[in-house]
């Protein structure tokens, strides 16, 4: 099976590579039947790439320890579903995992736009095998997961090597959400190269109308909704799994996933700009080009070995053609965006400061500012470690939480306040007068919550800024509801809830959108209860007690369990609130043999109001006792549930709108004709 | 049985990679602009209206004053006009392009084809939308 996926690689890389120059040839020929066979040479390269994955989980399943990738990261006893999320535990699985989904997705969209838009496609099939060359090239070539092991016998006689078992996967990757994690991500990750191919294909087919916006707006989304979801579940993930009582440390990988995300999300606002007023045009391809390209980084930075050191970096041999195809795939984008410059004029001016296109402007501005702080703290390191000795450089220094705090923070709330005002300007121009009635009573309110919290003894300043502006939001949110439901049901006589059904079904964008907002602010909120997580550390043996606060947690029993890969010990605590009984928590430490490795599984009492988060450190010296860490994290649910709203308001925005029942053609003439008219006088 | 297996695997792709590249149709559809100025202004038309909309709703909604929304609308109405303008004069200029991007899009949203416009002073049969006709360049009715 091994020789399939070798041949199966070898193929997706010829058939892709000739699905871009029969592309290219055949619009410099103006042959459709070049163009056609392109464009089933990228179908094919679909079909190759997912049959060397098949081959790929088919040897996971059989556990074929001749292949080296499988023994380092498989062994006899795992359970079935982390065999299969073993395909893309590794950096060669996870590169053939990253290529099959970027052949999924654009044999999806070729199939999908190919009769729509006959001028784009051979561009935007050209862009998206050059990925796919890339990817298969570097599966084929550099890091490829079906090679076998080889050891030298007496003699110089090389020889096939079967060890008895596998070095096992990571233990730390051996956990449900680690399942899915990564297939999430990696669709939020390659789903931008459609946005982008279009990008590039209406730059080059000189077609920089919006119809690439509008063809593309739903794959962004897609997009956009997965990268914040693998995000999120990464977070879960962090907050589970690692034990150290939090779910965002800004680590490097995690920071590689969120400037993409950022990006993007200045990317979907400022789109509405270019399709209202035709404005942003050049800024909407710059934001897509750098989307992708920090996709392609943050898959590099992940991968290359470079996030833990420029050494490691130089000995990983990805590092290198990541960097050229970078900088291949950004400078060519670039040179192809400035000779394109004259098309891509805008049609109006910005009005006014305040307005709505402004607003969308400072939230670009905003969130790239973020992009950046996050960029430059991430990369900083780096670049401190590979500078001269005469520069102060050849140091390693670490950049961590309180500088992208003390930089992200701030950012947050400002955006949180545009979030908020945003909605209420009006396009063009908001006059004084609009201002005053939109914003007195959602900020007055939120002011005078303010107070009573300070009161209260919230004192940590930007705990309490992002309290009263989460208020100030969700205050503005409602009132875009009730507002838009009441003008709705005056005309059409409809209930206020179905009035806020119908609204927001024929204009599932917007409202969705307030949705999406809305689910931002309780992130932000849950974000926010970190300011005020405490902690304790205490041994306790059987019988023994840990208060905290309101929680006493008792020590009723200590095991050990052996279990199918992994050896066990298991605490079993009763928890009390205020002295009654409230459940019981199982945290535990965990040893798997195969890797040698220890792991800790947190047990966690949640509520909406905070979280007691429990986890076994290790055994006490005296061997007796066992080494509890209880952290006390306020408003972490909120996360979550925030997380959960965010992912559904996108799918509303992703929605069609509700129409109208269907007008006859001829009655449809005529009706638009009225509605110009009227529109007119 | 692995070769056998790869080589009707690659034999498959191939068919239908060559497959086009043997049919007799040529059809040249990767030529079509689809954003022909036509088109563009058609677009522009659609996005003004949208925009007009959503004007409407958002002064209903009391998120503009009274004086603000007038002068705004009137804008809007004054740009939709220049538009239209512009689109007649695309039209009627016989831009043979643009016609027959018009046609391919009303045909393409299944509406039913027009009635021809009959010369009233040759009977050639002319595009519905022509203001003149094309055989003797007189003017059209409607």
């Amino acid at each position: 099976m091994a020789q399939v996926g070798q041949f199966a690689l070898a193929m997706a890389v010829v058939v892709a590579a000739y699905s871009i120059v029969a592309s290219l040839l055949g619009i410099r020929l103006k042959s459709d039947k070049l163009i056609a066979s392109g464009r089933n040479a990228a179908i094919g390269t679909f079909a190759c790439v997912t049959m060397a994955m098949v081959s790929l989980g088919y040897l996971f399943l059989v556990d074929d320890f001749s292949i080296n990738y499988i023994a380092e990261h498989s062994n006899r006893d795992l359970p079935v579903y982390f065999k299969i999320s073993a395909v893309w535990g590794g950096q060669e699985g996870s590169l053939l995992f990253w290529g099959w989904l970027l052949t999924v997705y654009s044999a999806l969209v070729i199939v999908q736009n190919w009769r729509k838009h006959t001028a784009m496609m051979p561009y935007v099939t050209a862009v998206l095998m050059s990925s796919a060359v890339f990817f298969a090239g570097m599966n084929l070539f550099v890091v490829n997961p079906f090679n076998q092991i080889v050891v030298l016998q007496p003699g110089g006689v090389n020889a096939l090597f079967v060890p008895p078992d596998g070095a096992g996967l990571n233990p730390l990757l051996q956990y449900i959400l680690m399942v899915i994690h990564p297939p999430i991500l990696y669709l939020g990750f390659v789903g931008f190269a459609v946005p982008f191919a279009f990008a590039i294909a209406a730059m080059a087919s000189r077609q920089m109308g919006d119809t690439w916006i509008r063809t593309t707006r739903r794959w962004t989304m897609v997009a956009w909704f997965f990268l914040g979801v693998g995000i999120l579940l990464g977070g879960k993930w962090a907050y589970v799994e690692l034990g150290w009582g939090g779910f965002w440390a800004w680590d490097p990988v995690e920071n590689a996933s969120l400037m993409p995300w950022l990006i993007a999300t200045a990317f979907l606002h400022s789109v509405m700009v270019q399709e209202k007023k035709g404005m942003m045009k050049v800024w909407n391809m710059v934001l897509i080009i750098l989307t992708y390209i920090m996709c392609i980084f943050g898959t590099f930075l992940t991968r290359s070995g470079l996030v833990s050191s420029v050494h490691a970096f130089a000995q990983s041999p990805i590092g290198g053609y990541f960097l050229a195809f970078i900088v291949i795939g950004l400078s060519g984008s670039l040179y192809l965006l400035l000779d394109r410059l004259n098309y891509l004029k805008s049609d109006n001016q910005m009005e006014s400061l305040v307005s709505r296109e402004s607003s969308f402007m400072f939230n670009n501005l905003i969130l790239l500012a973020s992009c950046f702080a996050v960029f430059w703290g991430t990369i900083f390191p780096v670049i401190s470690e590979a500078a001269p000795e005469w520069m102060g450089g050849g140091v390693k220094v670490t950049v961590g939480p309180p500088f992208f705090n003390r930089v992200n923070v701030p950012i947050a709330i400002f955006l949180m306040f545009l979030t908020g005002v945003g909605p209420l300007l009006a396009w063009r121009k908001a006059s004084t007068n609009s201002l005053k009635r939109n914003f007195l009573w959602p900020a007055g309110i939120a002011l005078a919550a303010g107070v009573v919290l300070f009161f209260q003894g919230v004192d940590h300043f930007y705990a309490w800024l992002a309290v009263v502006m989460s208020i100030f939001v969700s205050l503005t949110i409602a009132r875009e509801f009730y507002k838009g439901a009441r003008a709705r049901s005056v005309g059409s006589g409809e209930n206020f809830v179905e009035a806020v059904v119908n609204l927001t079904l024929r204009n599932t964008r917007r409202y969705g959108g307030y949705i999406v907002h809305f689910g931002f602010v309780l992130l932000f909120l849950g974000w926010s209860g970190q300011a005020f997580t405490t902690d304790t550390q205490a041994e306790a043996g059987i019988g023994d007690t840990i208060t905290m606060r309101q929680y006493t947690l008792r020590m009723d029993r200590l095991a050990v369990e052996e279990v199918q890969n992994y050896t066990s010990t298991k605490a079993t605590i009763s928890l009390f609130e205020n002295g009654e009984k409230v459940g019981v928590l199982y945290p535990e430490r965990r040893f798997y043999s195969s890797s040698g490795q220890p792991t800790t599984e947190v047990a966690i009492w949640s509520t909406i109001k905070e979280d007691l988060y429990v986890v076994f450190a290790g055994p006490a010296p005296d061997g007796k006792k066992a080494i509890m860490q209880v952290y006390l994290n306020p408003l972490v649910a909120w996360v979550w549930i925030g997380g959960i709203i965010l992912g559904l308001g996108t799918l509303i925005a992703m929605l069609p709108n509700k129409k109208s029942a269907p007008r006859t053609s001829q009655a449809s003439r005529v009706e638009e004709k009225i509605e110009v008219e009227q529109h007119t006088t | 049985m692995i070769y056998l297996f790869c080589g009707l695997f690659g034999g498959a792709v191939l068919v239908a990679i060559c497959k086009p590249l043997f049919s007799q149709d040529d059809t040249l559809e990767s030529a079509i602009i689809e954003e022909t100025a036509w088109d563009l202004l058609q677009r522009k038309k659609e996005i003004i209206l949208g925009n007009i909309q959503d004007l409407d709703f958002e002064h209903k909604c009391g998120k503009l004053s009274d004086e603000d929304y007038q002068k705004i609308r009137g804008e809007m109405a004054g740009e939709v006009s220049l538009v239209l303008e512009e689109i007649d004069g695309i039209e009627s200029s016989q831009d043979l392009d643009a016609l027959i991007r018009h046609e391919v899009s009303v045909r393409k949203s299944g509406s039913h084809e027009p009635e021809p416009a009959l010369c009233p002073s040759c009977g050639e049969k002319n595009i519905a939308t022509s203001k003149f006709c094309a055989e003797c360049g007189a003017k059209l009715i409607g």
